[in-house]
């Protein structure tokens, strides 16, 4: 029973670019745990891998009664501000468009049983994501993804996130055509992309193949397209409405249409452009107003628009911007069973049930789409790995996640449609309910973000449970309302355009802290989720259950024929919806009752000692520091290499380390650098030594001369004391430009 | 076998007795009262999915949770990582398994002794599942006969004088597991005093 290592396992496996950028990351590991790198930067670094951060990670917890540390074994050791490196970490995991094989879904089901709590939890936008994970397991993780072609690049921090898209895009009969090869080429095309590097904030992607239905939620992004045909010159052409600066959080904004249609082979650079843009002048400091919807409303549409499309017209040319429109069906699922019709009955028990609410019938006869709903979003590594099995049996192993943290399996045929029944019941996943009152979406909430103020899991718990018991006596007219919770107001649950939604607040009574949710009402999922709620009272989270009844049996009791939900708060008004909760708003008496003093599902005393620095917003890192930081890590590399006795790589990677400096100093000036080696140094002369910037102030051009004597042939001698004299050049080199920059910054506004 | 990731799960003779949920106050009591020699970290709610993990205790070197896996419930000691002291000194396989075993045997009996759920559980002592949760370890005929050379001396000690059985019953998830049962079915403290006791006894065969 020997067992080796994955790395060795899997040698050869992995595109040749996800190994050498696992293997960066596993020598940052190295190096953070040797405090070579800045917390800042390497907290950075981590979220850009996917690499989170966890309720409790800062080494304390409250136990009810006070708090208390978590003595990790590592002691001082960190992973980023204020965080443990010991302590459980979430990892994040980017699906983009939410498509899955079956192999990839059979990962994710291990990676979840060795190194998280064999859940898997789906996210609202499409991702995966395993918690209590330790980040020395982490590369192995990621090797293992990265084997099934899977990356977890750019899943967190201030980057492009996973782009989203409509699940049903490709099957559905409302769309204009389908966006998965759009949503993917756009995706891989922004993946570490140079123009998506220096951002103050994140920025989100989302497809939609129509205008009227939620299902990609184009308006709340920073980025939204919604697919749009026309004809010209009687030939009909495709392309996408396009919007910007939309988005949700603390202060929802509605996203604005920066192009009416923007033609298929212009999307990329387009998107590109407003990359720059907002990389240019976004908002760096001040993290609260840094997304790019604050940029939009600061410049106004027309004048965003003036400087996206002066960006357009000056960027370089990129065979990329349409190379993957010669092969748009690549990423085509072809049934793998004969279209049929649903058998006559008798169907097995509950089949009628799931039928209506969870299954949809295709664009292409014969075929319909399966939505397998999962509680919370969360559903365990043995239900995936048969999942997985049940994909190959029906469709050829496809599924896709969707923003309501289901998972839908397409290109079911109807003559199918029991037999995958029975399985998915088999396994606690024929589930009915799918995007009804039922289907709640909750944020993580208390249970593992450090932002969580209210238990936004439990509340969803409860009230799902309390709604399905109400089987079948609920009245049609709230059957297919929508529930959404976060668990403090930075709506990762949504709640802003949920018909009634939730955000976790606190509130003080007789002098203990009380878990409180907002009741948020008015907001529209349909039309790409074009209205957002607003706040109309704070409700005791224990009391939520009755706020949820009382509103609904108003509608029901109040509305006029074909009122819809959102007609009927507004005509209603929040002052007489207020009114009807505010006997719920009171808080009895610890004394007189305390469970209203304690979360749901959470028996401790409910306390706010928990909360942390969130890390949703990633660390504002300038380029420049990414690059020195880079550079240190090559410098590391070169040292190894030299302890191997691989001279002529050590000096040549050491030389690298220079250039990786010399690199980043001239980022700091906002140009495109390339890669050349001479071009680098040749623009480093130029802007650093020629104005003596880099001098030294005692040792003047010294260190600026190791450079050109590496890059003017020097690097050419291996011999063992040459190399490593070169790597102490190298590192020396590295502090002069640290020192370059600090004096930069003291300098000038950077 | 190198892996320190070992699961181990007892079942509860009476299920039905006792709801995932009674388990909440008592794992969270554990963490506030340091009930168990590790170092403690939080409790999860699974109980919304359907034959999960149940409720868990979260702690840095090992996961406990009150599973549901295959619609059985027992306790489930997931060893994650051996930081402990008393792990460091651990040198063979056949240390790990006993330490595996006396780490979800000692949560156990806890459990047992646990006055608010009033006597309602009690564990099997006639049934085991060991896994080894990690899958560079492959489940072959040569993994499992070498797992069972390491369990032999502890299910020596377990049930002396008595029948056991050890199943491979794994493969299906790539991982190798194996179902060990005894024809004694003695209480969880007595299997706990067993396994540091001292008259190594022959077994029967395992």
């Amino acid at each position: 029973m020997s067992a080796s290592s994955w790395k060795e396992r899997l040698k050869g496996r992995l595109p040749a670019a996800l190994e050498e950028e696992i293997t960066i990351f596993e020598t940052q590991l190295t190096l953070k745990r040797q405090d070579k790198i800045d917390d800042k930067i390497f907290a950075e670094t981590r979220l850009r891998r996917g690499v989170y951060g966890q309720r409790y990670d800062n080494g304390q917890r409250h136990d009810g009664v006070e708090t208390r540390p978590l003595n990790y074994p590592c002691e001082d050791l960190t992973k980023g501000p204020q965080t443990v490196w010991d302590a459980p970490g979430m990892q994040r995991i980017k699906i983009p468009f939410g498509g899955l094989n079956a192999e990839q879904m059979e990962t994710l089901a291990d990676l979840a049983e060795e190194y998280s709590d064999a859940i898997c939890h789906v996210t609202t936008r499409q991702d995966f994501q395993l918690h209590f994970v330790h980040i020395d397991d982490t590369p192995d993780l990621m090797r293992r993804l990265a084997a099934v072609g899977i990356t977890t690049q750019e899943a967190c921090g201030n980057v492009v996130r996973n782009v989203t898209a409509c699940p049903l895009a490709g099957v559905c009969s409302d769309e204009s055509f389908d966006v998965t090869p759009y949503a993917h080429a756009l995706a891989y095309f922004l993946l570490n992309h140079k123009d998506a590097q220096d951002f103050g904030r994140k920025f989100k992607i989302a497809f939609s193949g129509c205008t009227d239905h939620a299902c990609g939620l184009a308006n709340m992004h920073d980025l939204g397209l919604i697919a749009k045909t026309r004809v010209e010159n009687g030939q009909s052409q495709r392309g996408f409405t396009f919007y910007v600066g939309g988005g949700l959080g603390a202060v929802p904004h509605q996203a604005q249409v920066l192009d009416d249609f923007v033609a298929e082979e212009e999307i990329l650079p387009l998107a590109q452009a407003v990359c720059r843009v907002f990389a240019r002048l976004g908002e760096k400091k001040n993290r609260a107003r840094a997304r790019l919807k604050f940029l939009v409303a600061k410049l106004g549409i027309e004048e965003f628009r003036r400087l996206v499309l002066e960006e357009r017209a000056i960027l370089p040319p990129d065979e990329r911007w349409t190379l993957y429109m010669d092969n748009l069906s690549a990423t085509d699922e072809a049934p793998t069973r004969p279209a049929g019709t649903l058998p006559e009955e008798p169907h097995p028990d509950g089949f009628a049930d799931w039928m209506a609410s969870n299954v949809m019938f295709q664009s292409q006869p014969g075929y319909a789409v399966a939505t397998v709903c999962l509680p919370l979003g969360d559903l365990t590594s043995a239900q995936l790995r048969t999942l997985a099995g049940i994909t190959c049996r029906y469709n050829g192993g496809r599924a896709r996640t969707t923003v309501e943290q289901n998972i839908v399996l397409r290109w079911i045929s109807q003559a199918d449609l029991p037999g995958l029944y029975t399985d998915l019941a088999a396994v606690g996943l024929a589930q009915s309910g799918a995007s009804t009152l039922r289907d709640i979406t909750a944020c993580p909430g208390t249970d593992t973000c450090k932002l969580g103020i209210s238990s936004s899991r439990g509340l969803a718990a409860e009230l799902r449970q309390r709604v399905s018991a109400c089987n079948g006596q609920i009245d049609p007219s709230v059957q297919d309302l929508k529930i959404k919770i976060s668990g403090c107001f930075n709506s990762c649950g949504q709640h802003h355009v949920a018909d009634i939604g939730f955000y976790g607040v606190s509130r003080k009574s007789d002098n203990h802290a009380v878990p409180h949710f907002q009741v948020v009402l008015g907001g529209q999922w349909t039309e790409n989720a074009t209205a957002y709620g607003l706040a109309v009272a704070a409700v005791p989270s224990k009391r939520v259950p009755e706020a949820v009844e009382r509103i609904t049996d108003f509608y029901v009791a109040e509305r006029e024929p074909e009122e819809t939900f959102q007609a009927f708060i507004k005509r209603a008004g929040k002052a007489k919806i207020r009114t009807l909760l505010q006997d719920l708003t009171k808080v009895p008496a610890y004394a007189q009752d305390s469970s209203y003093y304690s979360d749901w599902g959470d028996p401790r005393e409910y306390s706010l000692g928990d909360m942390g620095v969130g890390e949703c917003a990633g660390e504002v890192v300038s380029l420049t520091e990414f690059g020195l930081a880079s550079s240190e890590r090559q410098v590391f590399e070169a040292q190894v290499d030299l302890d191997n006795r691989d001279f002529d790589k050590a000096s040549q990677t050491a030389f690298q380390a220079m250039l990786e400096a010399a690199k980043a100093l001239i980022q700091v000036y906002n140009i495109d650098v390339i890669n050349d080696a001479d071009q680098i140094v040749e623009e480093f002369r130029r802007r650093f030594y020629d104005t003596e910037l880099f001098h030294d102030p005692y040792a003047g051009a010294k260190f600026a001369n190791y450079l050109f004597h590496a890059a003017n042939g020097g690097r050419t001698d291996t011999s063992p004391a040459a190399v490593h004299r070169r790597i102490e050049e190298a590192q020396l080199f590295i502090e002069a430009a640290y020192s370059c920059y600090n004096r930069l910054g003291q300098r000038q506004p950077m | 076998m190198e892996s320190v990731k070992v699961d181990l799960k007892l079942f509860l003779q009476e299920p039905a007795e006792v709801e995932l949920e009674d388990f909440i106050p008592v794992f969270h009591d554990w963490i506030q009262h340091q009930r168990l020699d590790e170092l403690l970290i939080d409790v999860v709610d699974y109980r919304h999915v359907h034959d999960g993990p149940g409720v868990m205790l979260i702690a840095h070197d090992a996961h406990y949770a009150m599973d549901m896996a295959d619609g059985r419930m027992g306790l489930l000691y997931s060893r994650r990582r051996e930081t402990h002291p008393a792990r460091n000194a651990i040198q063979s396989v056949t240390e790990r398994l006993r330490s595996v075993l006396r780490c979800a045997l000692e949560a156990c009996r806890l459990l047992e002794a646990e006055p608010s759920l009033q006597g309602r559980v009690k564990f099997r002592g006639d049934e085991v599942l060991l896994r080894i949760n990690d899958r560079l370890v492959s489940p072959t005929p040569v993994a499992f006969d070498d797992l069972q050379t390491h369990l032999r001396p502890v299910l020596e000690r377990l049930y002396p004088d008595c029948q056991v059985d050890v199943q491979s019953c794994g493969g299906s998830d790539s991982r190798l597991a194996v179902k060990i049962t005894a024809s004694d079915d003695s209480n969880v403290g007595t299997l706990y005093s067993r396994l540091d006791g001292s008259g190594v006894r022959t077994a029967a065969g395992s």
